[in-house]
Protein backbone atom coordinates (compact mmCIF):
# COMPACT_ATOMS: atom_id res chain seq x y z
CA UNK A 1 0.00 0.00 0.00
CA UNK A 2 1.41 3.35 -0.33
CA UNK A 3 2.40 5.85 1.85
CA UNK A 4 -0.17 8.46 2.94
CA UNK A 5 2.28 11.55 2.02
CA UNK A 6 2.88 9.57 -1.82
CA UNK A 7 -0.54 10.12 -2.87
CA UNK A 8 -0.64 13.99 -3.58
CA UNK A 9 1.75 13.76 -6.06
CA UNK A 10 0.29 14.14 -9.56
CA UNK A 11 -1.94 16.59 -8.45
CA UNK A 12 -0.34 19.75 -7.74
CA UNK A 13 2.85 20.46 -5.83
CA UNK A 14 1.94 19.96 -1.31
CA UNK A 15 2.27 22.42 0.67
CA UNK A 16 0.93 20.03 3.01
CA UNK A 17 4.63 18.75 3.86
CA UNK A 18 6.27 22.38 4.18
CA UNK A 19 3.76 24.52 5.66
CA UNK A 20 1.00 24.48 8.68
CA UNK A 21 -2.52 23.82 8.06
CA UNK A 22 -5.51 25.32 9.62
CA UNK A 23 -9.27 24.25 10.74
CA UNK A 24 -11.42 24.87 7.35
CA UNK A 25 -14.61 27.02 8.68
CA UNK A 26 -17.64 27.58 6.56
CA UNK A 27 -17.37 31.16 8.03
CA UNK A 28 -13.78 31.32 6.41
CA UNK A 29 -14.43 30.30 2.56
CA UNK A 30 -14.73 34.00 1.20
CA UNK A 31 -12.13 35.55 2.73
CA UNK A 32 -10.10 32.51 1.48
CA UNK A 33 -10.89 32.83 -1.73
CA UNK A 34 -10.24 36.83 -1.79
CA UNK A 35 -7.19 36.61 -0.07
CA UNK A 36 -5.41 33.24 -0.64
CA UNK A 37 -3.79 33.39 2.85
CA UNK A 38 0.01 31.64 2.86
CA UNK A 39 -1.22 28.73 4.78
CA UNK A 40 0.59 24.64 3.65
CA UNK A 41 -3.26 23.55 3.92
CA UNK A 42 -6.93 22.91 5.48
CA UNK A 43 -8.33 20.29 7.10
CA UNK A 44 -12.29 19.78 6.92
CA UNK A 45 -14.65 17.03 8.87
CA UNK A 46 -15.44 13.96 6.27
CA UNK A 47 -19.08 14.33 7.67
CA UNK A 48 -19.63 17.63 6.81
CA UNK A 49 -18.69 17.54 3.31
CA UNK A 50 -20.29 14.63 2.32
CA UNK A 51 -23.17 16.75 0.27
CA UNK A 52 -24.58 16.42 -3.24
CA UNK A 53 -24.79 20.08 -3.33
CA UNK A 54 -24.77 23.44 -1.13
CA UNK A 55 -22.05 25.47 -0.10
CA UNK A 56 -19.91 23.23 1.99
CA UNK A 57 -19.01 21.12 -1.14
CA UNK A 58 -19.04 24.06 -3.58
CA UNK A 59 -16.14 26.11 -1.77
CA UNK A 60 -14.51 22.86 -0.79
CA UNK A 61 -13.76 22.00 -4.56
CA UNK A 62 -12.92 25.89 -5.59
CA UNK A 63 -10.65 26.02 -2.02
CA UNK A 64 -9.08 22.24 -3.35
CA UNK A 65 -8.05 24.30 -6.41
CA UNK A 66 -5.42 26.21 -4.77
CA UNK A 67 -4.63 24.43 -1.91
CA UNK A 68 -4.10 20.71 -0.04
CA UNK A 69 -6.86 19.11 1.71
CA UNK A 70 -6.59 16.75 4.39
CA UNK A 71 -9.66 15.08 5.31
CA UNK A 72 -10.02 14.12 9.17
CA UNK A 73 -13.18 11.56 9.73
CA UNK A 74 -15.26 11.47 12.86
CA UNK A 75 -17.77 9.38 12.25
CA UNK A 76 -16.54 5.81 11.69
CA UNK A 77 -16.50 5.01 14.58
CA UNK A 78 -13.37 2.61 14.58
CA UNK A 79 -12.88 1.58 17.99
CA UNK A 80 -16.52 0.32 18.32
CA UNK A 81 -17.32 -3.37 18.65
CA UNK A 82 -19.72 -3.56 16.04
CA UNK A 83 -19.29 -3.85 12.26
CA UNK A 84 -18.28 -0.57 10.45
CA UNK A 85 -21.21 0.96 8.67
CA UNK A 86 -20.30 0.49 5.42
CA UNK A 87 -22.73 2.72 3.66
CA UNK A 88 -20.99 4.92 5.32
CA UNK A 89 -17.75 4.70 4.68
CA UNK A 90 -18.95 4.66 0.63
CA UNK A 91 -19.63 8.21 1.14
CA UNK A 92 -16.36 8.93 2.79
CA UNK A 93 -14.72 6.97 -0.07
CA UNK A 94 -16.11 8.76 -2.36
CA UNK A 95 -15.24 12.10 -1.15
CA UNK A 96 -11.69 11.12 -0.39
CA UNK A 97 -11.38 9.65 -4.21
CA UNK A 98 -13.19 13.56 -5.32
CA UNK A 99 -10.51 15.77 -3.30
CA UNK A 100 -7.55 13.47 -3.10
CA UNK A 101 -6.10 14.40 0.60
CA UNK A 102 -2.89 15.03 1.43
CA UNK A 103 -4.04 12.37 4.65
CA UNK A 104 -6.84 10.92 5.52
CA UNK A 105 -7.03 10.57 9.93
CA UNK A 106 -9.54 9.03 12.02
CA UNK A 107 -9.96 8.80 15.58
CA UNK A 108 -8.82 6.21 18.72
CA UNK A 109 -12.36 6.73 19.40
CA UNK A 110 -15.92 5.31 19.07
CA UNK A 111 -19.32 7.08 18.39
CA UNK A 112 -22.02 5.03 17.29
CA UNK A 113 -23.43 2.07 19.23
CA UNK A 114 -26.60 -0.11 17.48
CA UNK A 115 -26.76 2.65 14.84
CA UNK A 116 -26.90 5.32 17.50
CA UNK A 117 -24.67 8.25 16.29
CA UNK A 118 -23.29 9.90 20.01
CA UNK A 119 -21.57 12.88 18.13
CA UNK A 120 -18.70 12.51 20.30
CA UNK A 121 -15.68 10.42 19.98
CA UNK A 122 -16.19 7.88 23.27
CA UNK A 123 -12.99 6.33 25.37
CA UNK A 124 -12.69 2.72 24.89
CA UNK A 125 -10.55 0.29 27.63
CA UNK A 126 -7.22 -0.80 25.50
CA UNK A 127 -7.57 -4.78 25.98
CA UNK A 128 -6.82 -7.33 23.40
CA UNK A 129 -10.42 -8.02 22.47
CA UNK A 130 -10.50 -4.15 21.57
CA UNK A 131 -7.34 -4.13 19.68
CA UNK A 132 -8.50 -6.57 17.79
CA UNK A 133 -11.23 -5.16 16.75
CA UNK A 134 -9.84 -2.16 16.17
CA UNK A 135 -6.71 -3.29 13.76
CA UNK A 136 -9.93 -5.18 11.52
CA UNK A 137 -11.49 -1.66 11.21
CA UNK A 138 -8.05 0.07 10.73
CA UNK A 139 -7.32 -2.78 8.19
CA UNK A 140 -10.94 -2.75 6.23
CA UNK A 141 -10.76 1.43 5.51
CA UNK A 142 -7.28 1.06 4.51
CA UNK A 143 -8.43 -1.66 1.82
CA UNK A 144 -11.16 0.28 1.00
CA UNK A 145 -9.35 3.55 0.77
CA UNK A 146 -6.88 1.72 -1.18
CA UNK A 147 -4.49 4.32 1.24
CA UNK A 148 -2.87 4.34 4.53
CA UNK A 149 -4.70 6.21 7.30
CA UNK A 150 -3.73 8.14 10.03
CA UNK A 151 -4.71 6.93 13.73
CA UNK A 152 -5.10 9.74 16.19
CA UNK A 153 -4.45 9.64 20.03
CA UNK A 154 -7.61 10.39 22.06
CA UNK A 155 -7.92 12.86 24.66
CA UNK A 156 -10.39 11.40 27.97
CA UNK A 157 -11.53 12.12 31.16
CA UNK A 158 -12.23 8.22 32.81
CA UNK A 159 -9.79 5.15 32.27
CA UNK A 160 -11.01 1.50 32.60
CA UNK A 161 -10.21 -1.14 34.85
CA UNK A 162 -10.43 -3.58 32.37
CA UNK A 163 -6.95 -2.09 30.68
CA UNK A 164 -4.63 -3.93 29.83
CA UNK A 165 -2.17 -2.05 28.36
CA UNK A 166 -0.87 1.49 28.44
CA UNK A 167 -2.42 4.18 25.49
CA UNK A 168 0.95 4.14 24.41
CA UNK A 169 1.16 0.13 24.04
CA UNK A 170 -1.95 0.07 22.36
CA UNK A 171 -1.42 2.52 19.72
CA UNK A 172 2.12 0.95 19.28
CA UNK A 173 0.75 -2.32 18.89
CA UNK A 174 -1.92 -1.01 16.26
CA UNK A 175 0.52 0.37 14.17
CA UNK A 176 2.69 -2.95 14.00
CA UNK A 177 -0.23 -4.75 13.40
CA UNK A 178 -2.26 -2.65 10.49
CA UNK A 179 0.65 -0.82 9.39
CA UNK A 180 -1.17 2.99 9.84
CA UNK A 181 0.06 5.79 10.23
CA UNK A 182 -0.35 8.30 13.57
CA UNK A 183 -1.86 11.81 13.80
CA UNK A 184 -0.08 12.96 17.45
CA UNK A 185 -2.62 15.18 18.61
CA UNK A 186 -0.44 17.17 21.37
CA UNK A 187 -3.29 19.10 23.01
CA UNK A 188 -4.81 15.67 23.97
CA UNK A 189 -1.63 14.00 24.81
CA UNK A 190 -1.56 17.14 27.63
CA UNK A 191 -5.26 17.01 27.93
CA UNK A 192 -5.05 13.09 28.80
CA UNK A 193 -2.43 13.32 31.12
CA UNK A 194 -3.24 16.18 33.01
CA UNK A 195 -6.69 14.28 33.93
CA UNK A 196 -4.89 11.25 34.66
CA UNK A 197 -1.85 12.43 36.42
CA UNK A 198 0.59 10.62 33.27
CA UNK A 199 3.53 12.45 32.59
CA UNK A 200 3.36 13.49 29.03
CA UNK A 201 7.19 13.31 28.55
CA UNK A 202 7.04 9.06 29.61
CA UNK A 203 3.80 9.59 27.26
CA UNK A 204 5.94 10.88 24.44
CA UNK A 205 9.11 8.19 25.10
CA UNK A 206 6.63 4.64 24.68
CA UNK A 207 4.33 6.74 22.20
CA UNK A 208 5.66 5.25 18.07
CA UNK A 209 6.98 8.46 17.17
CA UNK A 210 8.25 7.06 14.13
CA UNK A 211 4.96 6.39 12.64
CA UNK A 212 3.57 10.11 13.28
CA UNK A 213 2.73 11.94 9.35
CA UNK A 214 1.13 14.64 10.98
CA UNK A 215 0.11 16.67 14.22
CA UNK A 216 -2.57 18.49 15.59
CA UNK A 217 -2.25 21.83 18.07
CA UNK A 218 -5.38 22.85 19.94
CA UNK A 219 -6.98 24.63 22.88
CA UNK A 220 -8.37 22.78 25.70
CA UNK A 221 -10.13 24.58 28.66
CA UNK A 222 -9.99 24.35 32.28
CA UNK A 223 -13.14 22.97 33.95
CA UNK A 224 -12.85 24.18 37.59
CA UNK A 225 -15.84 22.95 38.94
CA UNK A 226 -14.52 19.39 39.17
CA UNK A 227 -11.96 18.99 41.98
CA UNK A 228 -9.70 18.11 41.14
CA UNK A 229 -9.99 19.88 38.09
CA UNK A 230 -10.20 18.50 34.72
CA UNK A 231 -8.62 19.58 31.11
CA UNK A 232 -11.51 19.23 28.30
CA UNK A 233 -10.73 19.46 24.61
CA UNK A 234 -12.61 21.96 23.36
CA UNK A 235 -10.92 23.23 20.55
CA UNK A 236 -12.13 26.81 21.35
CA UNK A 237 -8.84 28.36 22.19
CA UNK A 238 -5.58 29.35 21.37
CA UNK A 239 -2.73 26.34 21.58
CA UNK A 240 -1.64 26.61 25.29
CA UNK A 241 1.63 27.44 26.24
CA UNK A 242 2.34 23.59 27.67
CA UNK A 243 1.03 22.50 24.18
CA UNK A 244 3.84 24.44 22.11
CA UNK A 245 6.42 23.20 24.75
CA UNK A 246 5.50 19.49 24.21
CA UNK A 247 5.40 20.50 20.45
CA UNK A 248 8.54 21.39 20.29
CA UNK A 249 9.90 18.70 22.54
CA UNK A 250 8.04 16.49 19.71
CA UNK A 251 9.95 18.21 16.81
CA UNK A 252 12.50 18.14 18.74
CA UNK A 253 12.94 14.38 17.80
CA UNK A 254 11.44 14.30 14.61
CA UNK A 255 12.84 17.25 13.17
CA UNK A 256 9.76 18.44 11.23
CA UNK A 257 6.38 16.65 10.82
CA UNK A 258 2.93 18.67 9.29
CA UNK A 259 1.09 20.15 11.72
CA UNK A 260 -2.81 21.54 12.01
CA UNK A 261 -4.04 24.09 14.06
CA UNK A 262 -6.94 22.57 14.73
CA UNK A 263 -10.11 24.97 15.74
CA UNK A 264 -13.84 24.28 16.17
CA UNK A 265 -15.37 26.28 18.41
CA UNK A 266 -15.09 30.01 19.67
CA UNK A 267 -13.64 30.73 15.81
CA UNK A 268 -11.28 33.85 16.07
CA UNK A 269 -10.65 35.90 12.88
CA UNK A 270 -8.49 33.86 10.41
CA UNK A 271 -5.48 35.45 10.94
CA UNK A 272 -5.29 34.63 14.38
CA UNK A 273 -5.30 30.74 13.39
CA UNK A 274 -2.95 32.26 10.26
CA UNK A 275 -1.02 33.73 13.08
CA UNK A 276 -0.43 30.50 15.39
CA UNK A 277 0.22 28.17 12.33
CA UNK A 278 3.48 30.97 11.47
CA UNK A 279 4.29 30.38 14.97
CA UNK A 280 4.69 26.59 14.43
CA UNK A 281 6.27 26.95 11.25
CA UNK A 282 9.15 28.92 12.72
CA UNK A 283 9.67 25.82 15.25
CA UNK A 284 9.16 23.53 12.70
CA UNK A 285 12.04 25.60 10.42
CA UNK A 286 14.01 25.89 14.00
CA UNK A 287 13.43 22.01 14.72
CA UNK A 288 14.80 21.43 11.54
CA UNK A 289 18.08 23.31 11.38
CA UNK A 290 18.88 21.86 15.12
CA UNK A 291 18.25 18.44 13.26
CA UNK A 292 20.70 19.26 10.12
CA UNK A 293 23.30 20.16 12.18
CA UNK A 294 23.15 17.27 14.43
CA UNK B 1 -18.87 -2.91 27.63
CA UNK B 2 -19.70 -0.40 24.94
CA UNK B 3 -23.30 -1.47 25.93
CA UNK B 4 -23.05 -0.77 29.56
CA UNK B 5 -21.31 2.70 28.60
CA UNK B 6 -24.35 3.40 25.61
CA UNK B 7 -26.91 2.81 28.58
CA UNK B 8 -25.35 5.35 30.95
CA UNK B 9 -24.67 8.19 28.30
CA UNK B 10 -28.59 8.01 28.10
CA UNK B 11 -29.60 7.57 31.20
CA UNK B 12 -28.93 9.58 33.91
CA UNK B 13 -29.67 7.52 36.40
CA UNK B 14 -28.05 4.31 35.25
CA UNK B 15 -25.68 2.38 37.98
CA UNK B 16 -22.01 3.22 37.80
CA UNK B 17 -20.00 2.00 35.32
CA UNK B 18 -18.35 -0.88 37.34
CA UNK B 19 -15.21 -0.50 34.81
CA UNK B 20 -14.79 3.13 34.99
CA UNK B 21 -11.92 4.52 36.81
CA UNK B 22 -11.04 7.71 38.31
CA UNK B 23 -9.32 9.14 41.39
CA UNK B 24 -12.37 8.25 43.32
CA UNK B 25 -15.58 5.88 42.68
CA UNK B 26 -17.70 9.63 42.96
CA UNK B 27 -14.89 11.51 40.48
CA UNK B 28 -15.15 8.71 38.31
CA UNK B 29 -19.08 9.58 38.34
CA UNK B 30 -18.07 12.81 37.98
CA UNK B 31 -15.85 12.54 34.47
CA UNK B 32 -18.09 9.82 33.31
CA UNK B 33 -20.95 12.63 33.42
CA UNK B 34 -18.45 14.80 31.02
CA UNK B 35 -19.13 12.21 28.23
CA UNK B 36 -23.06 12.63 29.01
CA UNK B 37 -22.78 16.21 28.53
CA UNK B 38 -20.77 16.38 25.60
CA UNK B 39 -22.96 14.14 23.82
CA UNK B 40 -26.54 15.71 25.33
CA UNK B 41 -25.03 19.29 24.67
CA UNK B 42 -23.68 18.90 20.73
CA UNK B 43 -26.24 17.09 20.06
CA UNK B 44 -28.96 20.06 21.29
CA UNK B 45 -26.73 22.28 19.49
CA UNK B 46 -26.77 20.39 15.66
CA UNK B 47 -30.66 20.23 16.14
CA UNK B 48 -30.01 24.18 17.23
CA UNK B 49 -28.38 24.92 13.86
CA UNK B 50 -30.93 23.04 11.49
CA UNK B 51 -33.96 24.55 12.93
CA UNK B 52 -32.07 28.18 13.97
CA UNK B 53 -35.44 30.14 13.49
CA UNK B 54 -37.53 27.69 15.54
CA UNK B 55 -35.05 28.34 18.09
CA UNK B 56 -34.83 32.08 17.80
CA UNK B 57 -38.82 32.28 18.25
CA UNK B 58 -38.79 30.03 21.46
CA UNK B 59 -35.44 30.85 22.97
CA UNK B 60 -32.40 29.15 23.85
CA UNK B 61 -33.53 27.39 27.17
CA UNK B 62 -36.70 26.27 25.52
CA UNK B 63 -35.15 24.75 22.79
CA UNK B 64 -32.34 22.98 24.51
CA UNK B 65 -35.34 21.63 26.88
CA UNK B 66 -37.37 20.77 23.70
CA UNK B 67 -34.50 19.42 21.91
CA UNK B 68 -33.52 16.90 25.00
CA UNK B 69 -36.72 15.00 24.72
CA UNK B 70 -36.49 14.86 21.33
CA UNK B 71 -32.80 13.90 21.48
CA UNK B 72 -33.79 10.80 24.16
CA UNK B 73 -36.48 9.79 22.10
CA UNK B 74 -35.04 9.88 18.66
CA UNK B 75 -31.23 9.75 18.63
CA UNK B 76 -29.34 10.17 15.19
CA UNK B 77 -28.70 7.23 13.41
CA UNK B 78 -26.31 8.75 11.09
CA UNK B 79 -23.08 10.35 11.54
CA UNK B 80 -23.99 13.11 8.84
CA UNK B 81 -26.05 15.21 11.43
CA UNK B 82 -27.08 17.40 8.38
CA UNK B 83 -29.62 14.35 8.30
CA UNK B 84 -30.84 14.74 11.51
CA UNK B 85 -33.75 16.19 12.55
CA UNK B 86 -36.44 13.95 10.32
CA UNK B 87 -39.44 13.49 13.44
CA UNK B 88 -38.54 16.53 15.14
CA UNK B 89 -41.83 18.48 13.48
CA UNK B 90 -44.04 16.03 14.61
CA UNK B 91 -42.37 15.66 17.56
CA UNK B 92 -42.63 19.29 18.13
CA UNK B 93 -46.37 19.38 17.92
CA UNK B 94 -47.18 16.49 20.56
CA UNK B 95 -44.70 18.09 22.96
CA UNK B 96 -47.15 19.46 25.11
CA UNK B 97 -44.78 22.99 26.37
CA UNK B 98 -45.11 24.14 22.94
CA UNK B 99 -48.78 23.68 22.16
CA UNK B 100 -48.98 27.50 22.82
CA UNK B 101 -47.46 27.56 19.19
CA UNK B 102 -49.19 25.80 17.12
CA UNK B 103 -47.24 27.20 14.26
CA UNK B 104 -43.97 25.71 15.31
CA UNK B 105 -44.35 22.00 13.96
CA UNK B 106 -44.80 23.79 10.35
CA UNK B 107 -41.90 26.00 10.73
CA UNK B 108 -39.91 23.41 11.69
CA UNK B 109 -40.89 21.44 8.76
CA UNK B 110 -40.22 24.22 6.40
CA UNK B 111 -36.42 24.52 8.02
CA UNK B 112 -35.97 21.33 7.58
CA UNK B 113 -37.07 20.98 3.93
CA UNK B 114 -34.51 23.84 3.29
CA UNK B 115 -31.76 22.56 4.72
CA UNK B 116 -32.41 19.25 2.29
CA UNK B 117 -32.59 21.31 -0.33
CA UNK B 118 -29.89 23.55 0.58
CA UNK B 119 -27.44 20.20 0.48
CA UNK B 120 -29.22 18.59 -1.77
CA UNK B 121 -26.90 18.64 -6.24
CA UNK B 122 -27.64 21.67 -7.83
CA UNK B 123 -30.22 21.36 -10.72
CA UNK B 124 -29.93 23.20 -13.92
CA UNK B 125 -32.68 25.93 -14.35
CA UNK B 126 -33.22 28.27 -17.42
CA UNK B 127 -31.19 31.86 -16.66
CA UNK B 128 -33.57 34.72 -16.38
CA UNK B 129 -32.75 36.09 -20.18
CA UNK B 130 -32.80 32.48 -21.89
CA UNK B 131 -36.30 31.74 -20.36
CA UNK B 132 -37.16 35.44 -21.14
CA UNK B 133 -36.01 34.65 -24.96
CA UNK B 134 -37.78 31.49 -24.83
CA UNK B 135 -41.54 33.05 -24.19
CA UNK B 136 -41.12 35.41 -26.75
CA UNK B 137 -40.44 32.36 -29.43
CA UNK B 138 -43.83 31.09 -28.54
CA UNK B 139 -46.29 30.40 -31.45
CA UNK B 140 -48.95 28.45 -29.71
CA UNK B 141 -49.53 29.71 -25.64
CA UNK B 142 -52.10 27.19 -25.17
CA UNK B 143 -49.53 24.48 -25.59
CA UNK B 144 -47.09 25.52 -23.68
CA UNK B 145 -45.53 23.38 -21.08
CA UNK B 146 -43.71 24.92 -18.14
CA UNK B 147 -41.31 22.48 -15.93
CA UNK B 148 -40.41 23.34 -12.48
CA UNK B 149 -37.00 22.20 -11.47
CA UNK B 150 -37.30 19.01 -10.20
CA UNK B 151 -35.84 20.38 -6.54
CA UNK B 152 -39.06 22.38 -6.20
CA UNK B 153 -41.28 22.07 -3.67
CA UNK B 154 -44.90 23.34 -2.85
CA UNK B 155 -45.65 23.84 0.71
CA UNK B 156 -49.30 25.37 2.46
CA UNK B 157 -49.53 25.89 5.70
CA UNK B 158 -52.37 27.35 8.01
CA UNK B 159 -49.93 29.69 9.72
CA UNK B 160 -47.57 32.23 7.93
CA UNK B 161 -44.54 30.43 8.39
CA UNK B 162 -42.49 31.53 5.04
CA UNK B 163 -43.04 35.28 6.33
CA UNK B 164 -42.37 34.36 10.00
CA UNK B 165 -38.82 32.03 8.61
CA UNK B 166 -38.01 34.98 6.00
CA UNK B 167 -38.49 37.95 8.79
CA UNK B 168 -35.33 36.16 10.53
CA UNK B 169 -33.16 36.91 7.25
CA UNK B 170 -32.56 39.86 9.14
CA UNK B 171 -30.27 40.48 12.48
CA UNK B 172 -33.04 41.98 14.39
CA UNK B 173 -36.38 40.01 13.11
CA UNK B 174 -39.36 42.51 13.01
CA UNK B 175 -42.54 40.10 13.17
CA UNK B 176 -45.00 43.19 14.59
CA UNK B 177 -46.44 43.08 10.98
CA UNK B 178 -47.09 39.34 10.70
CA UNK B 179 -50.33 37.80 11.28
CA UNK B 180 -49.59 34.52 12.23
CA UNK B 181 -52.72 32.68 11.97
CA UNK B 182 -52.55 34.04 7.87
CA UNK B 183 -52.28 30.92 5.96
CA UNK B 184 -50.13 30.51 3.05
CA UNK B 185 -48.64 29.17 0.45
CA UNK B 186 -44.94 28.72 -0.15
CA UNK B 187 -42.57 27.71 -3.00
CA UNK B 188 -39.53 26.24 -1.89
CA UNK B 189 -36.23 26.29 -4.53
CA UNK B 190 -32.71 26.82 -4.45
CA UNK B 191 -31.25 30.43 -4.92
CA UNK B 192 -27.68 29.57 -6.17
CA UNK B 193 -26.36 26.87 -3.12
CA UNK B 194 -28.96 27.59 -0.69
CA UNK B 195 -32.59 26.65 -0.38
CA UNK B 196 -35.23 29.85 -0.48
CA UNK B 197 -38.74 30.17 0.37
CA UNK B 198 -41.20 32.26 -1.59
CA UNK B 199 -44.74 33.18 -0.25
CA UNK B 200 -46.43 32.71 -2.87
CA UNK B 201 -51.00 33.15 -3.72
CA UNK B 202 -53.05 29.97 -3.12
CA UNK B 203 -53.90 30.37 -6.53
CA UNK B 204 -50.22 29.94 -7.96
CA UNK B 205 -49.74 27.00 -5.58
CA UNK B 206 -52.89 25.93 -7.63
CA UNK B 207 -50.77 26.75 -10.69
CA UNK B 208 -47.88 25.32 -10.09
CA UNK B 209 -49.09 21.87 -8.51
CA UNK B 210 -50.58 21.74 -12.19
CA UNK B 211 -47.52 22.06 -13.62
CA UNK B 212 -45.88 19.80 -11.34
CA UNK B 213 -48.26 17.39 -12.52
CA UNK B 214 -47.31 17.80 -16.29
CA UNK B 215 -50.14 20.43 -17.75
CA UNK B 216 -50.03 21.92 -20.12
CA UNK B 217 -50.23 26.28 -19.37
CA UNK B 218 -53.79 26.15 -20.69
CA UNK B 219 -54.54 23.39 -18.33
CA UNK B 220 -52.97 24.19 -15.39
CA UNK B 221 -54.47 28.09 -15.31
CA UNK B 222 -56.65 28.53 -12.40
CA UNK B 223 -60.07 29.87 -11.73
CA UNK B 224 -59.38 32.99 -9.38
CA UNK B 225 -59.78 36.02 -10.81
CA UNK B 226 -56.89 37.35 -8.84
CA UNK B 227 -54.14 34.73 -10.53
CA UNK B 228 -51.97 36.91 -13.34
CA UNK B 229 -50.29 34.74 -15.45
CA UNK B 230 -47.87 37.90 -16.73
CA UNK B 231 -46.80 38.64 -13.28
CA UNK B 232 -46.42 34.66 -12.20
CA UNK B 233 -44.25 33.92 -15.17
CA UNK B 234 -41.87 37.05 -14.42
CA UNK B 235 -41.42 36.27 -10.58
CA UNK B 236 -41.14 32.14 -11.83
CA UNK B 237 -38.24 33.40 -14.21
CA UNK B 238 -36.87 35.92 -11.85
CA UNK B 239 -36.66 33.62 -9.16
CA UNK B 240 -34.97 30.37 -11.66
CA UNK B 241 -36.99 27.76 -11.09
CA UNK B 242 -37.95 26.52 -14.74
CA UNK B 243 -35.77 23.90 -15.80
CA UNK B 244 -37.71 24.18 -19.59
CA UNK B 245 -40.46 25.87 -21.47
CA UNK B 246 -41.83 23.76 -24.62
CA UNK B 247 -44.31 23.75 -26.46
CA UNK B 248 -46.55 20.41 -27.60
Amino acid sequence: MPSALQQTEGRRPSGFASRTGVSLKSRYYQEILAQRPAVGFFEIHAENYLSAGGPARHYLDRIRQDYDITVHGVGLSLGGTEPLDDAHLERVAELVARIEPAVFSEHLAWSTHQRTFMNDLLPLPYTEARLTHLCEHVDHVQSRLQRTILIENPSTYVEFCSSQMSEAEFITELVKRTGCGLLLDINNVEVSSFNHGWQPDEYLEAYPLAAVQQIHLAGYCLDDSALPPLKIDSHDAPVADEVWQLYEQVLATLGDCPTLIERDGKLPPLAHLLQEAHCADQLRAKALEAHRAS
Amino acid sequence: MQADFYHALFHSGAQRLEDIRGPSDALAEQRFRVYRNNVMHSLERALGDIFPVCQQLVGEAFFRAMAHEYINQYPPTSPILSDYGDHFADFVRSFLPAQSLPYLPDLCQLEHHLLHLTHQAEVTTLPLAEAQQRLTQVRNPSALRLALATNCRLLHSPYAIGSLYRAHDHATPDLSQIRVNTPESLLLSKDGLYGCCHVISAAEYEFLSALQRGATLSHALPEEDTFELGQTLAKLMRWQVLSAITED
